[in-house]
């Protein structure tokens, strides 16, 4: 019976998953990372036992293995499914990396969010807090009073009640500091829980129900009944694992409930005059208002927290230099975000990772992402254009090749390649496709590296991937007149499709 | 066919092209107020969105120029608060100034970030940051580099001076590091590698060699090579150094540029000089010094060169003895120079730290180039360990082992092993010295030149301990009236002199009857051995009571043979004993010298008495002979008739020997060279013997005398073409 829930559970024959498996079979390093972020678990297997890392492992792409052992996957060489991958994996290089693994050290951070919150605490001075915990001998730690009461519904309760006026909290003497940081580590997704003391689980324990942090309460109880160090490592994984799940999720709801709902919309040159001050002391206790204006003409303003948006490197630069912004308590940012979507997907990214973009606002996702500098927002929004059926139903496949050259996305760039290649003959007649010609041969001169025309010869490349044939062949299937063979080969169509761009390419003007 | 339709876009590839001038000027004054220190006035929003917005309608290219051209009119601007300013406030200045622009680099460069990383990086341009120190060195560092460089050179040459303690040092210093910073395109070094370190290393070598050139000419004293002084302007240079500059290698390069002028130019000389001095004023401990005032390995070798020279001069410098009545005291005496003198220079040896092992090897190989040219170096060492081993040690002391050490450093080792075996033939015939410390310093020499040398010399110990072995048990009931020891010696171990005499002379019977005892008896226990008896290396015991006194008399052979004559005839004149004894009329003429005319042992009465004995003079037993002690040696007297001569015929004899072993030995190497490689060169066979023969010093002409008759035997043949090629006849 057990039995059955543990692998039903583990079982998770969900759509992502089923998505990232195939993804790891391919080597789509960014789809990957992508679905990863959405919250499958790293560690399922699909109907064949197969887990991401051994797809990964055993068809040789060693970029994808590294990320999935980032992310929180886990090859523990004593057990079945470790052993499996270390065996299965096609190069030695992968085989290293794997055996290089060492589970009971993997308790790093695997999220990209959970790191950033646990740099906050763990990178020394803690900035831009708003709270304060004093201990005796004025030993203090400091907070954000959002990421408490976002984590714990107790802290939720005091500060929107009796402490939302309070900078600081004095605790009473004898209580344990260190135990107290810890928790309060444990509130950052920094990984404590090879940290923990045994005198101190005590206390934990108490903290934990208070505060409500039943899945480490959990824990703390499993664990005591576990003494095998391997064991207890992978039990220690799992958890940090559940505690990321979960703490995305209460993040999640904490910006929706705090951030979307109290949004700010008002008319033009009302901002000016308003007070943003008591801003403050009110959820979501922000210190930065992000203002934009929505192409039908809406202001809306979010209020947001630095210590979050310094995860993109416009905000980063921005406070950490002495401009205006950096000296004021609650600058005005405008954010180029044209839809209300659009600001909601950057600041879930933000928050808690989330990569789930909806294909109709991609392109503008995209767009500002190059704007905040966040590179991994801006790939991930490339690759839901590539993966999305839909999305050309609504955008002309040359506004993926103009957003795809304006903000440098190659992914992008071969995507419209390969996609005009194979519907050569439709796109052939659109002036489009001559205008970009000739927009691709005028980036030459800048590129200087190459002097071919590099939309073209993606286009010539997957032409030849279309009708399956290589290069080399080529010249082999020249020499021969067999008729019905070379019908077969496709390299009669592949003949035409060639001579119709160099056609194109002639009327335009250039040699070919 | 795709599954989806492509749909139409509704976007042009044109866009409308912002006006740039307009968004320039907002920047132009962003970047003025930020020369201007008013960065809080500026909003970073602002200037990175028209930042961004002007790269991304594609005026990247002019807003990379206009940037430059801005940051160019500012250094410009910048270069003119240099003027007037010199000496090392030129330096300070230079500091403080790129330390203000680089503040406002970053905050130019966090305003550029998206040209950066969208424009400059796809094109390959410079950054902003490293574009505005390329223009600070092009515009400001540029014009002022002449101001700097002597600035630097005076500075520097003024910390020297103060033995490195200098207080602008950290000023110098923070310049220095300025223009590491600085450089003139990506990958490239820094301008200070580049252009300052050239001439800042130039302008050491001048400093030196002027300084050197103000030491030697000065007041004439040798203070210039004094390593004292050298080491302290090396240390000097190094501390002025390490105040000044960071890196490594910049250090050591400035380090080797001073130690080249002061000492590797000159460093003949300072070896002479220091080495001198050192060994001269017994200051053992400070020869390491002398070695670090150079890093290099040459001059270090120069140095050790000069020890080595210093000690084959002192080893050739001690006198032998010649006034010495024994050559033995003489040997002896020598040896104990020299163990001194071993003694000294190992002392100074083990005081090096790091170089102790190239010191040592230096010593003993000055050791063992003195020894080899010294002839007499093999005897007197074979005769300081006779002497040695004859006062019975009871182990071997620190003294032998030198000695043994000095053994292996020298190279004629086949003419001190034919000395050496002599030496110890008597020893052991003579029971003279403690078998186990022959068999310990045997063993000793053994170590270095292998077992196949020694093998002779631990025959002769076998055989000395097989005898005694053999006259023990058996000895005996070969007679018992008599003691009788035997020793069997095999003729290749020992150096016998195979003697007519031995053959010819008639002994006593009761003699005879133990010699064929013994023979039957040898027989029994080693079949198939042919015995010769070696009378002249034998010795008897004879009592005999006199008229005053009881005395047991040990004599040579030879004499017991003669004195036993006696028993049976009253007195005998010489010939008479020469024809009883059948002896040669000069061994009997040796041993009547013994034993009539030798003050101490005269117990034969000469008639007529005198010192020469002439054939018609008739002996008698000397009854009224008495001795203070029972037992009387009677010694074998030297000739003294000509005695340099005999003694230089037995040298020569064995020198002759020598050179025949070696041409054997030489001859059998060739052979074996050349069945291997069949055909070589003269050069290559000599190199080639040379190194396969461990125990002498091959002379070239010795190996002319080898091929010579290598080649009339026809074991070789000359090349018909090429007279140096030899080939091998099989």
């Amino acid at each position: 019976m057990v039995e059955d829930t543990v692998r039903n559970q583990l079982l998770n024959l969900d759509k992502t998953f089923l998505e990232l498996c195939f993804a790891c079979r391919i080597g789509d390093v960014e789809n990957a990372d992508r679905l990863i972020s959405t919250g499958v678990n790293v560690n399922g297997v699909d109907e064949f036992d197969n887990s991401p890392l051994f797809l990964a492992s055993l068809c040789g792409h060693e970029e994808v293995v590294k990320l999935l052992l980032r992310r929180g996957s886990v090859c523990d060489r004593d057990r079945y499914e470790g052993a499996r991958c270390i065996y299965g994996a096609l190069t030695d290089s992968i085989r290293n990396i794997l055996l290089k693994y060492d589970i009971s050290k993997a308790v790093d951070i695997k999220q990209p969010f959970a790191s950033h919150l646990s740099s906050l605490v763990n990178d020394g001075a803690m900035l831009d807090f708003d709270f304060e915990f004093i201990f005796d001998d004025d030993f203090r730690l400091p907070v954000h009073k959002f990421m408490l009461a976002a984590r714990s519904s107790y802290f939720k309760r005091k500060f929107n009640g009796r402490w939302a006026q309070l900078k600081y909290k004095r605790m009473p003497k004898s209580s344990d500091a260190e135990a107290f940081s810890l928790m309060l580590k444990f509130i950052y997704l920094v990984p404590v829980l090879h940290e923990l003391k045994r005198e101190q689980l005590k206390y934990i324990s108490l903290l934990s129900v208070k505060l409500g942090f039943a899945d480490l309460l959990l824990y703390l109880d499993r664990t005591n009944h576990v003494s095998d160090p391997s064991e207890r490592a992978s039990l220690m994984n799992d958890y940090q694992h559940k505690f990321n799940i979960y703490a995305r999720g209460q993040l999640e709801a904490y910006v929706r409930e705090n951030i979307f709902e109290n949004k700010l919309s008002f008319s033009d040159g009302e901002d000016t005059h308003l007070d943003w001050q008591h801003l403050r002391e009110q959820p979501p206790f922000g210190d930065l208002v992000l203002r934009f204006v929505t192409s039908e003409g809406e202001q809306h303003a979010y209020v947001c927290h630095k210590s979050i948006l310094i995860r993109s490197n416009f905000f980063k630069l921005m406070f950490s230099s002495s401009f205006q912004e950096a000296t004021s308590e609650i600058p005005v940012i405008s954010l180029p975000a044209n839809k209300l979507s659009v600001a909601e997907v950057v600041l879930s990214y933000l928050y808690y990772d989330c990569t789930d973009i909806p294909w109709e606002i991609a392109i503008d996702v995209l767009k500002i992402s190059d704007f905040l500098l966040t590179d991994r927002l801006k790939t991930m929004a490339a690759v839901t254009i590539t993966q999305s059926q839909e999305f050309l139903t609504k955008y002309s496949i040359f506004d993926v090749l103009d957003v795809a050259w304006s903000c440098s996305v190659e992914r992008l760039e071969h995507y419209a390649a390969k996609h005009i290649a194979n519907d050569i003959e439709y796109y052939i007649t659109d002036p489009l496709l001559t205008d970009a010609i000739m927009q691709s041969s005028r980036r030459i001169k800048s590129r200087q590296d190459t002097d071919t025309i590099e939309l073209v010869d993606d286009i010539r490349f997957y032409l030849l991937q279309k009708y399956d044939l290589q290069a080399d062949i080529l010249v082999l299937l020249d020499t021969e007149d067999d008729i019905d063979f070379l019908k077969k080969s496709g390299l009669l169509e592949y003949k035409d499709d060639i001579e119709m761009l160099d056609k194109l390419l002639n009327e335009i003007g250039f040699d070919v | 066919m795709p599954s989806v339709k492509p749909i139409v876009s509704t976007r042009r590839f044109t866009r409308k092209t912002e006006s740039l001038d307009d968004y320039w000027s907002v920047l132009q004054n962003g970047i003025d107020k930020i020369f201007d220190d008013r960065v809080a006035e500026l909003s970073f929003e602002k200037l990175y969105t028209t930042v961004y917005g002007l790269v991304l309608s594609k005026n990247g290219p002019q807003l990379h120029d206009r940037l430059t051209e801005q940051l160019s009119t500012h250094f410009i601007e910048v270069r003119k608060s240099f003027d007037g300013i010199t000496g090392a406030d030129g330096l300070q200045h230079l500091n403080v100034v790129w330390k203000k622009q680089k503040i406002y680099l970053s905050q130019i460069s966090d305003v550029f970030v998206y040209m950066d990383s969208v424009y400059s990086k796809r094109e390959n341009k410079p950054d902003v940051v490293s574009l505005g120190s390329r223009l600070f060195l092009k515009e400001v560092v540029g014009h002022v580099s002449d101001m700097l460089k002597s600035t630097l050179v005076n500075e520097i040459n003024e910390a020297r001076k103060r033995g490195g303690e200098y207080a602008e040092s950290g000023v110098i210093k923070d310049a220095i590091s300025v223009l590491n910073t600085l450089e003139l395109k990506d990958g490239m070094s820094s301008v200070f590698i580049m252009e300052f370190e050239p001439f800042l290393l130039e302008s050491t070598e001048k400093y030196y060699k002027d300084l050197h050139s103000q030491l030697t000419q000065g007041d004439g004293t040798s203070h210039w090579k004094d390593f004292d002084t050298l080491l302290k302007l090396l240390k000097a240079e190094d501390l002025t150094c390490n105040n000044i500059f960071d890196d490594l290698d910049t250090i050591s390069k400035f380090h080797n540029i001073a130690e080249k002028a002061l000492v590797t130019d000159n460093i003949q000389e300072i070896a002479r000089y220091n080495v001198a001095k050192i060994v001269n004023d017994d200051q053992k401990d400070v020869f390491s010094k002398l070695l670090a005032i150079s890093s290099s390995q040459r001059d270090k070798n120069v140095i050790f060169n000069q020890l080595s020279q210093f000690i084959v001069k002192e080893v050739l410098s001690i006198e032998i003895d010649a006034s010495a009545k024994k050559k033995s005291v003489a040997a002896v005496a020598w040896i104990q120079e020299l163990i001194a003198l071993r003694d000294k220079y190992y002392e100074l040896g083990s005081n090096l730290s790091s170089e102790q092992a190239a010191g040592f090897k230096c010593i003993n190989e000055a050791f063992g180039k003195a020894s080899n040219q010294i002839k007499v170096f093999p005897e007197f060492l074979s005769l300081y360990f006779d002497n040695f081993l004859k006062f019975a040690p009871k182990e071997i002391n620190s003294n032998a082992r030198k000695c043994v050490h000095f053994f292996k450093l020298f190279k004629d080792k086949d003419a001190f092993e034919v000395i050496y075996r002599q030496q110890l033939s008597r020893r052991l015939l003579q029971q003279k010295s403690n078998v186990v410390r022959e068999q310990e310093l045997i063993f000793l020499l053994q170590e270095d030149v292998g077992t196949s040398y020694t093998s002779k010399l631990r025959g002769m110990l076998r055989d000395f301990h097989l005898s005694t072995n053999f006259m023990q048990k058996s000895g005996k009931t070969l007679c018992q009236t008599r003691d009788v020891s035997v020793n069997v010696l095999t003729h290749m171990f020992w150096p016998l002199q195979d003697s007519q005499m031995n053959k010819d002379v008639v002994i006593p019977d009761s003699f005879g009857e133990i010699k064929t005892g013994f023979e039957n008896l040898y027989a029994k226990t080693h079949s198939g051995r042919l015995l010769d008896w070696n009378y002249h290396l034998s010795t008897v015991e004879i009592a005999y009571q006199f008229r005053h006194s009881y005395h047991e008399l040990s004599m040579p052979m030879f004499s017991g043979v003669i004195f036993l004559l006696f028993k049976n005839h009253q007195s005998l004149t010489f010939d008479e004993i020469v024809q009883l004894t059948n002896l040669p009329s000069q061994e009997v003429r040796k041993n009547m010298i013994t034993m009539s005319v030798a003050p101490k042992t005269r117990i034969l009465q000469k008639d007529p008495p005198g010192k020469s004995i002439s054939n018609s003079d008739s002996f008698s037993i000397n009854h009224d002979f008495t001795a203070p002690q029972r037992k009387v040696k009677v010694l074998m007297v030297v000739l003294n008739n000509k005695p340099s001569a005999a003694n230089d015929s037995t040298r020569s004899a064995v020198e002759k020997k020598l050179l025949n072993s070696r041409l054997a030995v030489i001859n059998a190497a060739v052979t074996r060279i050349m069945k291997r490689d069949r055909k070589l060169y003269h050069s290559e066979l000599q190199e080639k013997v040379i190194q396969s023969i461990p125990l002498f010093e091959m002379n070239s002409n010795l190996f002319k005398m080898s091929l010579e008759y290598l080649l009339d035997n026809e074991y070789l043949q000359r090349d018909f073409d090429n007279t140096t090629i030899y080939h091998y006849l099989p």
